[in-house]
This record gives structure tokens, C-alpha cells and sequence, in this order.
């Protein structure tokens, strides 16, 4: 947060940590600057094993710190509208009010550019910190234009009809084609740095910098022709005005051909989020995401069958996150525990709501990877043995993080935790009875069981005395 | 200076939707003006409009003769608004809050303090003063709403559903700092759904459906319902009123 407790008279704000991230700055800047007058010093001394392994470890952290980011920056906050309406009813211009936004975004996700400038820092064995100093430095940046397009983007083409704008909900699309942007200019950054002359740095930092206040003018000029329109009147009387949403083509056709799916309230509404998550940018950019890092590492083997082993481990990484984001379908916001509570459907309803559309999206996924390696010429003993395992994994992550969410509902926050701990056990005792990982997973599946004994799965789902989530 | 907020032929749209719709009005010093109508009529949005949080699609709004939305720094100065569900920094105490927009409205920082402390005493929320926001019930932090809007000598404060939350016993000081500040010259414009509020406080009524003003009762209206109808109920009155088809433009 800018405001905090012991500065709130003014938008700048938390001095100290302000002043803290603009000496660091500075200091890179005069790091970056150094190599001017040490131009010979700044070169790594094999600038091809240091690219070299940059692709191989560094650039895929980074593709992760990427994908943190977007997750992150699309992630909802109401919190903004409100500050928003109340900064309004202030006397506070709109320069003022977008400052502060602006601000508050580039100190929020600031950890990204910081996460990317570690890995270059671990570079340094193999290179001088002079010349580290000017990817960190890039990174930071190009950072502050990617801040600002977001928000120029959003408030130039989220129109009155898009359910998501600058102060309530970033549309995935803006940051989804801006960070690989970003990626991929610090990328050539890297690859072309040995080539760069400091001179032409110093031009080349210069206009990122005169991009970025031109960026940010046009920005402000727009916020300000915004504020007090009514642009965001949609926000205030969302409530009155929503529309229906039209029922997606997959409902419609098994609405059709599984007659009981009317009996099953949930299970029909899960399906129908999931088709929706389904064709929404994120999701499909997350697992993009995943596909391609998976590609690119077990690429990185000669033989085959470790290749395919390597894109089972990275799956069965994707499965295990997976398994955590099941368990934002138990989320007070996406069903209120007071609408399940009233609802007339019983705990196995609800279990096969979250787990069947869940289980049914991933083993669509691992049929796919099957039939491209399939068709990659890859042997298809090893296919087949891909698709059972990585199906297998499927059904273990997902049983396990359904079973503890429906112990621990509507807690989410504690089921989290515990998957945490049995994710945990699982690695910890697979990795010392290696050699009966497959038993010690199995055994531990089961015992996750043990709590839903405890509880009526035909039953109506019921008030705990413990209180519910705030 | 004649401090009147006039609306001339204000129109708001949403899309092809007309939230509010051809409303012309004035409101002089000294006047508590209520503001009813069913859910969805356009109370929300009028009061927006009128504060100069939203640009009408066509009409004019002026305060003292000047297009608010032409100075609307200095009219959001002489303003003070409570929204229905209020927003506070969380990581400021009840007190620090008051001093932000203390300061965004000019406040004189030496004055600061004592205005605030009053403020907080006329709404039974000094005791709270050091607790950070996030730890107020909404009950409280509609208070502290309420303690806002009132910083800085405002001419004009609108109230958004304000009171619901409140507990009875703050209701019944923050209804006797409104009557003073109207009784000293101030305007008071009110949206709620308690009748009651309004049947005790308004001196002015103002009805609205589908976004359009359709009565628009000064106080001797008022009281000549009360005389002429035997037992005059106002919330009778208001579904006998808002139930009847609206005859075609």
C-alpha cells in the first residue's frame, strides 16, 4: 500500500521504502553507467556458455516469474472501484487519483523485475557485475512501460461493454500479449548485450524512458477525460443493470444429452464455470504456459524415453497446482457457503461438482500430449505408458484436493494447507521408499479418505459450529 | 452569493438505458431534501451526479452559479459525500483517515485536531479514534463516514443510504447533527429507504421513478397531505403512488 499507517498526508506515501527501491535504482543506473569508462571489464569472459545456460536454467525461472505475474496482475480488486468512488467524492484531481493507481501497480508487482534481476545475479560467477548490472537494470526498465501500457490499454479499449477495466478487473488479454513481450525484450537484451555499446545503451535506456513518459501522458490525459464521465457508471449500478449471461454452447448439449444433469444444481453450474474458465484467456494461457515449459525442458534430453520422463514430472507439477486451484471452486466467492447451505443437494453433489469437470479437463489434456507424441514418432509402448501414468496422476492430485476441501469446507484457506502438508508427505515418502512410491501414494490417497468417513457424503451439507470464512 | 445547487434537464445513460432521465430541480441553503424511490429508480445515481462524481450525458448542474463540473475541485470542496458501503485505507486509524481528507478539503492544519475531535464526539466514535479502520464494524465505519463528509464547513452533504447500520443510539446524535447543520444554513440531500427518516427530518421530497422526478413535495406540501388526508401514511402513500402504471411519455 502507498498509504501507510504514519504517512497518510500525502500520495507519495511510504517514504522510506519509496526512497529505499529509488537509491537501489539509482545505484544500478550508476553500475549500468560504469561500464562506460570500464568498457573492457564489463564483457563475461565466454559470453556462449553464459547464453548457453541462460536458456537452459535462467530463462525458464523467468518464464515462471512471468506466468506469477500475470496470474497475479488478472486477480480481481474491488478494493480499487471503492478507493476509487471515494477518492471521487474527495476534492482530488484526476492526475492525482491515476498517479496513485499508477504507482500502487508498479510498487505491487515490482517482486517481478526483482525475481528476474536475482536470476541474472546468479550469473555472476560466470560474468562481472558490471555487466550484470545492466540486464537487472533492463529489467527494470522495461518494467515501468509494461506498468503503463497496461493501464493505457485498459482505458483506451475497455469500453462500457467489457466486463473488465482498469479499476476493477484486468482484462487477461492486456497483460497476456504484454508480458511475453516483456519477456522476449529481455531476452534479445541478453542475447544482443555483448554487442551493445555502452553508448547505445545509454540511448536505448534513454528512449524506454521517453516511451514511457509518453505512454504515461497519453494515459493520464485519457483517466482524465474518463473521470466523472460515465464510463464507470456500469461499476456503481452493476447490480441494477446486469445483464444475463447466455448459457454456453457445452451446457446446452449436455443439458440435452445427460437428462439427470437438471437434477444436480451444482454439478450444472460447475460445468457451466468450466466451460467458461475453460475458453477464458487465463486459463488456457497458464496451461500454455506449462506445455511450453514442459516442451522446452524435456527437450533439452537426447534420449527420448528421459524426455518423456521429464514432460511426465513437469505434468505432475502442473497436476499439483492444479489440485490447488480445484479448491478455489470451494471460495465463499465463487458459492456462497449460505447458497450451498439453503441448497437441497447432498455432499457427494457437491464433491462431483468440483471433482468431475476437474478430472474430465485434465485427462482431455494428457489425451492430447499422448496423441502429439504419438504422432512425434515417439514408440507407442512409452505413449501408452505416458498417458496411464500421467491419467494416473490426474486421478491422485485431484482426488486428494477435492477430499480435502469437502473435509475442510468452507475453510479453504486450512484445506490449502493441508494439501500442502499431504503434497508434502507424498514427495518426502515417494523420494525415501522410491522404490514403492507408487504403494506409498496409493496408501496415503486413501488415508485422505479417512475424514470424509467421518461425515455423511449422502447427507445435506451442514452447518459447523466453527464460523464461517470472513 | 446565492449558494443554490440547480439541475436543469439532467439526463444519464447507461448504454441505451436512461438511468435519470430529463430531471430538473433546485435546491436552496437550509434544506433537507429526501430522495425515494423503488430500487433501480436512479436515487444512487442522481446523488452522484449532483455531487460531481458523474458528468451528465446532457443537462446542466450549477452551485452558485457555476457549472459544477467546470470547478469541480472547488465544488467537491464545499461538499461532503457518505456512500452507501464507505472505503478507508486499512492501514490508517480512524483518526488518520480524518486527517487525510482534512487535508485534500484545505483544512487548516492547526484547526485540524479540535475539528476532528468534535466530529468524532458528535458521532460517538472518539473512543475509536486509534483503532486502524480495518478493525471498525460497518456500523463504524459508516460513522467515521459520516464524520468525513462533515469536515471542512461543507455547504452540501449528500448521504447515500447512510444510516442503515447505525445503531440507535448514534442514529439518534447523527439525526441532531444534521438538524444543526441544516438549522445553520446547510443542505442535507438524503437516499434512503426508511420512511421514517424521512418523515422526521425532510423538509423536501423527492420521488423518483425509472429516473424520472415525479413529485417533488417543498415542506407546506407536505403538511398539506397531512392535514387534507386523515391518517396520511406515507409508505402508503408511496406504494399506492409507485404501484400505478407510469402513464406514456
Amino acid at each position: 500500500m502507498i498509504f501507510q499507517r504514519k504517512s497518510p498526508h500525502h500520495f507519495a506515501g511510504d517514504w522510506p521504502r519509496n526512497s529505499l527501491a529509488v537509491a537501489l535504482l539509482t545505484l544500478l543506473a550508476v553500475a549500468g553507467m560504469l561500464s562506460l569508462t570500464i568498457e573492457d571489464q564489463h564483457r563475461p569472459p565466454d559470453f556462449d556458455h553464459f547464453v548457453g545456460l541462460y536458456f537452459k536454467e535462467l530463462f525458464l525461472l523467468q518464464i515462471v516469474v512471468i506466468t506469477a505475474w500475470f496470474m497475479a496482475a488478472i486477480k480481481p480488486h474491488p478494493g480499487r472501484f471503492q478507493e476509487y468512488k471515494w477518492l471521487s467524492s474527495l476534492p482530488f484531481s484526476a492526475d492525482k487519483t491515476f498517479n496513485r493507481f499508477l504507482l500502487a501497480d508498479i510498487i505491487r508487482f515490482s517482486w517481478a523485475p526483482a525475481a528476474i534481476s536475482v536470476f541474472y545475479i546468479l550469473l555472476l560467477p560466470l560474468s562481472s557485475a558490471t555487466f550484470l548490472s545492466r540486464p537487472v537494470l533492463w529489467a527494470f526498465l522495461t518494467y515501468l512501460p509494461t506498468c503503463t501500457l497496461i493501464a493505457l490499454f485498459h482505458l483506451f479499449f475497455a469500453g462500457n461493454k467489457n466486463a473488465h477495466d482498469y479499476l476493477q478487473k484486468y482484462n487477461p488479454i492486456i497483460p497476456g500479449l504484454l508480458f511475453p513481450g516483456y519477456l522476449i525484450i529481455n531476452v534479445v537484451f541478453v542475447v544482443t548485450s555483448e554487442k551493445t555499446s555502452s553508448l547505445a545503451f545509454l540511448f536505448i535506456a534513454g528512449a524506454v524512458l521517453g516511451v514511457t513518459a509518453l505512454i504515461y501522458w497519453l494515459s493520464k490525459k485519457r483517466f482524465h477525460n474518463l473521470q466523472n464521465q460515465s464510463f464507470w457508471l456500469k461499476t456503481c449500478t452493476k447490480n441494477l443493470y446486469k445483464t444475463e449471461t447466455p448459457t454456453p454452447w457445452i451446457v446446452r448439449i449436455l443439458n440435452r444429452w445427460v437428462p439427470s444433469l437438471k437434477n444436480e444444481p451444482l454439478l450444472r453450474k460447475n460445468i457451466l464455470q468450466s466451460s467458461r474458465s475453460a475458453s477464458a484467456v487465463t486459463q488456457t494461457f497458464l496451461t500454455l504456459v506449462f506445455l511450453s515449459l514442459a516442451y522446452l525442458m524435456a527437450m533439452n534430453n537426447q534420449a527420448i524415453s528421459d524426455a518423456v520422463s521429464v514432460l511426465l514430472v513437469i505434468l505432475t507439477i502442473y497436476f499439483i497446482l492444479y489440485g490447488f486451484t480445484t479448491l478455489n471452486q470451494f471460495l465463499p466467492e465463487v458459492e456462497s457457503p449460505l447458497v450451498v447451505y439453503a441448497l437441497p443437494v447432498t455432499r457427494m453433489q457437491f464433491y462431483l461438482s468440483v471433482y468431475l469437470p476437474a478430472v474430465s479437463r485434465l485427462l482431455l489434456l494428457n489425451t492430447c500430449i499422448s496423441i502429439w507424441l504419438a504422432l512425434k514418432t515417439v514408440p507407442i509402448s512409452l505413449v501408452s505408458g505416458f498417458w496411464l501414468e500421467s491419467c494416473l496422476a490426474v486421478f491422485m492430485w485431484i482426488t486428494l484436493s477435492v477430499n480435502v476441501g469437502i473435509a475442510n469446507y468452507p475453510h479453504v484457506k486450512q484445506a490449502k494447507k493441508q494439501l500442502t502438508h499431504w503434497n508434502l508427505a507424498i514427495i518426502v515418502l515417494g523420494a525415501i521408499f522410491y522404490k514403492y512410491r507408487l504403494a506409498v501414494a496409493l496408501l496415503l490417497l486413501l488415508l485422505s479418505f479417512l475424514p470424509l468417513r467421518k461425515l455423511n457424503l449422502n447427507g445435506p451439507i451442514l452447518f459447523k459450529t466453527r464460523s464461517l470464512p470472513t | 452569493m446565492n449558494s443554490k445547487l440547480h439541475t436543469q434537464n439532467l439526463t444519464l445513460s447507461y448504454g441505451d438505458l436512461a438511468v435519470i432521465h430529463d430531471v430538473s430541480f433546485a435546491i436552496g441553503p437550509g434544506t433537507f431534501i429526501g430522495v425515494v424511490g423503488p430500487n433501480g429508480a436512479g436515487k444512487s445515481t442522481l446523488l452522484l451526479a449532483l455531487s460531481g462524481q458523474f458528468r451528465p450525458d446532457s443537462g446542466k448542474i450549477t452551485f452558485a452559479g457555476q457549472d459544477i463540473y467546470e470547478n469541480n475541485l472547488q465544488f467537491k470542496r464545499q461538499i461532503g459525500f457518505v456512500h452507501e458501503s464507505p472505503f478507508f485505507y486499512p492501514n490508517l486509524t480512524a483518526f488518520e483517515i480524518m486527517q487525510f481528507v482534512a487535508d485534500a478539503k484545505g483544512v487548516d492544519t492547526e484547526k485540524q485536531k479540535e475539528e476532528i475531535e468534535r466530529l468524532l464526539e458528535q458521532v460517538l466514535l472518539i473512543e475509536n479514534q486509534a483503532k486502524l479502520t480495518s478493525e471498525l464494524s460497518m456500523g463504524m465505519r459508516k460513522k467515521l463516514a459520516i464524520a468525513c463528509a462533515f469536515l471542512g464547513s461543507p455547504k452540501i452533504v449528500f448521504l447515500d443510504e447512510a444510516l442503515n447500520g447505525v445503531d440507535f443510539e448514534s442514529t439518534f446524535h447523527i439525526k441532531t447533527l444534521l438538524k444543526n447543520f441544516v438549522a445553520a444554513g446547510g443542505t442535507i440531500v438524503l437516499s434512503t429507504h426508511v420512511l421514517e427518516i424521512i418523515e422526521k427530518l425532510c423538509e423536501r421530497l423527492v420521488i423518483l421513478r425509472q429516473g424520472k422526478l415525479i413529485e417533488d413535495w417543498d415542506a407546506q406540501q407536505m403538511a398539506l397531505l397531512k392535514s387534507e388526508n386523515d391518517g396520511f401514511d406515507l409508505e402508503t402513500y408511496l406504494v399506492d403512488k409507485l404501484s400505478k402504471p407510469q402513464p406514456p411519455e
